[in-house]
């Protein structure tokens, strides 16, 4: 829900040269896509051109300032230099790591710099009608459906400058259609890969859930700064050399009485730009439950809308986030209850330390149709250092009468007093404050239903904390 | 030999106003102290003072414990070298529960494993045998060690936690505050048991405390009037219940008549 105005700025995108409506062509005829995609991709591009690129002006970027990636630095595609394997033995350890190998999985796709380099789906599923396959292979098998559900009724390329370039440029993302009274209960397991400096990655990954489907999608997101090593941290050059972007769109339709787990494991390296717009439209009585865990990238600013038109539908979202050395993360919720007796519940809780910022807006809105709803929204942060500063904006808008509706936000430090007393136990002091943020962020890993997701999150918390592993 | 902590002179101010005005006290491992005293006395000060609450400024005197001037060292190492404090508010710390900190702490004091991660030290098995025996002699149900560390605990189950603490970290000194207040008769009497189950030759506790209910279930070998933060009278458990008869007053009017 970008505000938009008209500036005379010129557009750095356009101006840098790289990102054109022939490359989108290009990007068209390289895929050998059909004539409706062609169109679409022309139709976002235009929108693209026309839509200004937001700046600190706007009231949702006033804390997010992009101006330090530099676009003239940036290819708009990059080879993989994973070659695709038929076992998952074969894929490298990081991407391995990434989709869980060894546990139990209803499909596994591996995403480097857009390609497909691994995929599986378990036996049984597609006899059910599951489709479960990166996004240009559903183009070219299941183009009635992608038709019908690429960017119409949930996330349009109008909705922003990022939305719109992303419709433009996509390249893999997943695509996962689950028909009526289909319940999977294993999670596809998908993991985004980006490799090389000035790579930009647009994954669109679409989850269409039928009459009473039930699926759960757990996608995470890894970098590495080289092809072939393990990416260091080694800073960015002021010219911006080094910079990598993803431009992601996750578009979620529930169904009538669906079910949706949609978990993301945002773990990108220090050099990434990031951004997402992520949307989930609810039919009546639809579940759709968000699980969410930012951790890396240099810049992140992802919007989570909720559009609860189906009466009787809800939204769940347990998000944690950790910014640490000089991350600046954005996050931006939308609870929009339009439906009879939907409800909302959203925790998120994030810890900022060395000179890392944190951003969160989160709205809820009421519609005059959105009579008894119910709709919770909570945030809480925790400043580890005091060069970091975090900024919590929750805000509602009602427009009916019988409803409930409720926000917190807090933005603290760790009490003296926690770490004297577990100090007067034998407990070090560095030892005590860890204990105390692993507790701090434990109401919202107590919610999550996938364990898998739980666990990589508190260790990634650890990890972030310093000190001895787990 | 026992271990001893000898307070000299201790004299301790908070944000600014002189509370402990020249403290002297020898508590060894084996004895039961309390120490009574009006409120505003300094008596919570006292505590606070000896595990090192930064909010505490000490202005002069020394405790001395196993041979070092433990003023000089952070709380947990204090708790290393064997002493400890019950709270008379303990914390809550929601998201951290009872078993991992226990484990932690009892680590962190007799494993010499401070990790944090309540990963090695005391193997995991006996760490669970000797909870279950504490628990069961403070009667703590099970599930308090799933539970968060105080969080949501009522009155009585914060203070039997406490003691729960104490009994697993076998503190050679113990200073308990007001560890009585705010329990009814039954916990007070679980309590009281526990203290003294655990006190003993290995262990000599401080109990502060404003009243003289909690002296109907433990013993005090020696009793001391603290007022004005000073301990002006001594003697043994006859002075409790003196006390309990009689009131501060008169020592609140001879601490005013003597300064």
């Amino acid at each position: 829900m970008t505000s938009q105005r008209n500036t005379t700025t010129k557009d750095p995108t356009i101006e840098a040269g790289v990102f054109t409506r022939d490359a989108a062509t290009a990007l068209s005829e390289r895929l050998n896509e059909p004539a409706w995609m062609k169109e679409k991709r022309q139709v976002a591009w235009s929108i693209f051109e026309e839509t200004p690129m937001p700046t600190t002006s706007d009231e949702d970027w006033r804390r997010t300032d992009i101006r330090p990636l530099k676009w003239d630095r940036l290819r708009p595609f990059a080879e993989s230099s994973v070659k695709p394997a038929s076992q998952l033995a074969d894929l490298p350890d990081y991407l391995r790591a990434a989709l869980d190998e060894g546990q139990e999985a209803a499909g596994r796709l591996a995403l480097v710099n857009g390609q497909v380099v691994y995929h599986e789906l378990a036996e049984g599923l597609a006899a059910q009608g599951v489709i479960f396959t990166d996004m240009n292979t559903a183009v070219r098998e299941h183009p009635d459906l992608v038709q019908k559900y690429f960017m119409t009724e949930c996330v349009a390329p109008s909705d922003g400058k990022f939305a719109a370039l992303n419709g433009a440029f996509w390249q893999g993302g997943t695509f996962i259609y689950v028909p009526e009274e289909v319940e999977i209960k294993q999670p596809f397991q998908v993991v985004i890969a980006l490799e090389g400096e000035g790579t930009a990655i647009f994954p669109h990954t679409l989850i269409v859930a039928e009459r009473f489907a039930n699926v759960t999608c757990i996608e995470e997101t890894v970098s590495r700064r080289d092809a072939g090593l393990s990416h260091g941290d080694a800073s960015l050059s002021p010219d911006g050399g080094g910079q990598a972007l993803n431009d992601g769109v996750v578009e979620i339709i529930a169904g009538d009485g669906a079910q949706v787990r949609y978990a993301e494991v945002q773990r990108w390296g220090d050099n990434v730009f990031n951004f997402n717009t992520k949307r989930a439209i609810h039919r009546p009585d639809s579940v759709v439950v968000w699980e969410m865990g930012q951790l890396g990238s240099r810049l992140t600013k992802t919007y989570v809308d909720d559009i609860l038109t189906g009466n009787g539908s809800f939204a769940k979202f347990n998000g944690v986030y950790f910014a640490s050395g000089k991350q600046h993360i954005d996050l931006d919720t939308l609870a929009h209850h339009i439906g009879r007796g939907t409800g909302g519940d959203l925790l998120l809780k994030g810890a900022v330390k060395d000179n890392a910022r944190a951003v969160f807006q989160g709205m809820i809105r009421i519609d005059p149709t959105g009579q008894q709803t119910d709709s919770y929204l909570k945030n809480d942060n925790l400043l580890l250092s005091d060069h970091t500063r975090a900024d919590s904006i929750p805000s509602l808008k009602i427009d009916a009468n019988d409803v409930r509706a409720s926000h917190g936000a807090t933005v603290g430090r760790i009490d003296e007093e926690h770490i004297f007393y577990l100090q007067s136990r034998g407990i070090p002091r560095d030892v005590a404050v860890r204990i105390i943020v692993k507790g701090f962020f434990a109401s919202v890993f107590d919610r999550m239903s996938q364990e898998r997701v739980r666990e990589k999150l508190a260790a990634a918390v650890s990890a972030k904390l310093g000190g001895p592993r787990d | 030999m026992a271990s001893t902590l000898t307070i000299k002179d201790l004299r301790v101010s908070v944000e600014g106003k002189l509370i402990l005005k020249g403290l002297n006290l020898e508590v060894k491992q084996g004895e039961i102290h309390a120490l009574m005293g009006p409120n505003g006395s300094g008596k919570s000060t006292l505590a606070y003072s000896l595990m090192g609450h930064p909010k505490y400024k000490v202005e002069g005197g020394e405790v001395w414990f196993k041979g070092q001037n433990i003023l000089e060292l952070a709380p947990d190492e204090r708790a290393r070298l064997g002493l400890f404090l019950a709270f008379q508010y303990p914390i809550a710390i929601p998201g951290v529960s009872m078993a991992n900190f226990l484990r932690t702490a009892v680590n962190a004091v007799k494993g010499g494993k401070t990790n944090g991660n309540g990963g090695g030290g005391i193997p995991i098995a006996e760490f669970r045998k000797m909870l279950t025996e504490k628990m069961e002699l403070l009667q703590m149900d099970k599930s308090f060690a799933r539970r968060y560390l105080n969080d949501g605990f009522s009155g009585g189950e914060k203070k039997r936690a406490e003691i729960l603490q104490m009994a697993m970290l076998e503190p050679e000194i113990a200073i308990l505050d007001e560890t009585d207040s705010g329990l009814d008769i039954d916990a007070l009497r679980i309590v009281s048991e526990g203290v003294n189950t655990l006190a003993g030759p290995h262990m000599g506790v401080l109990i502060i405390t404003h009243y003289q209910r909690i002296l109907n279930y433990v013993k005090p070998d020696f009793v001391h009037v603290m007022v004005d933060g000073q301990i002006i009278a001594s003697g043994g458990s006859e002075l409790a219940h003196q006390l309990e008869a009689e009131g501060y007053d008169r020592y609140v009017k001879q601490a005013a008549g003597g300064s």
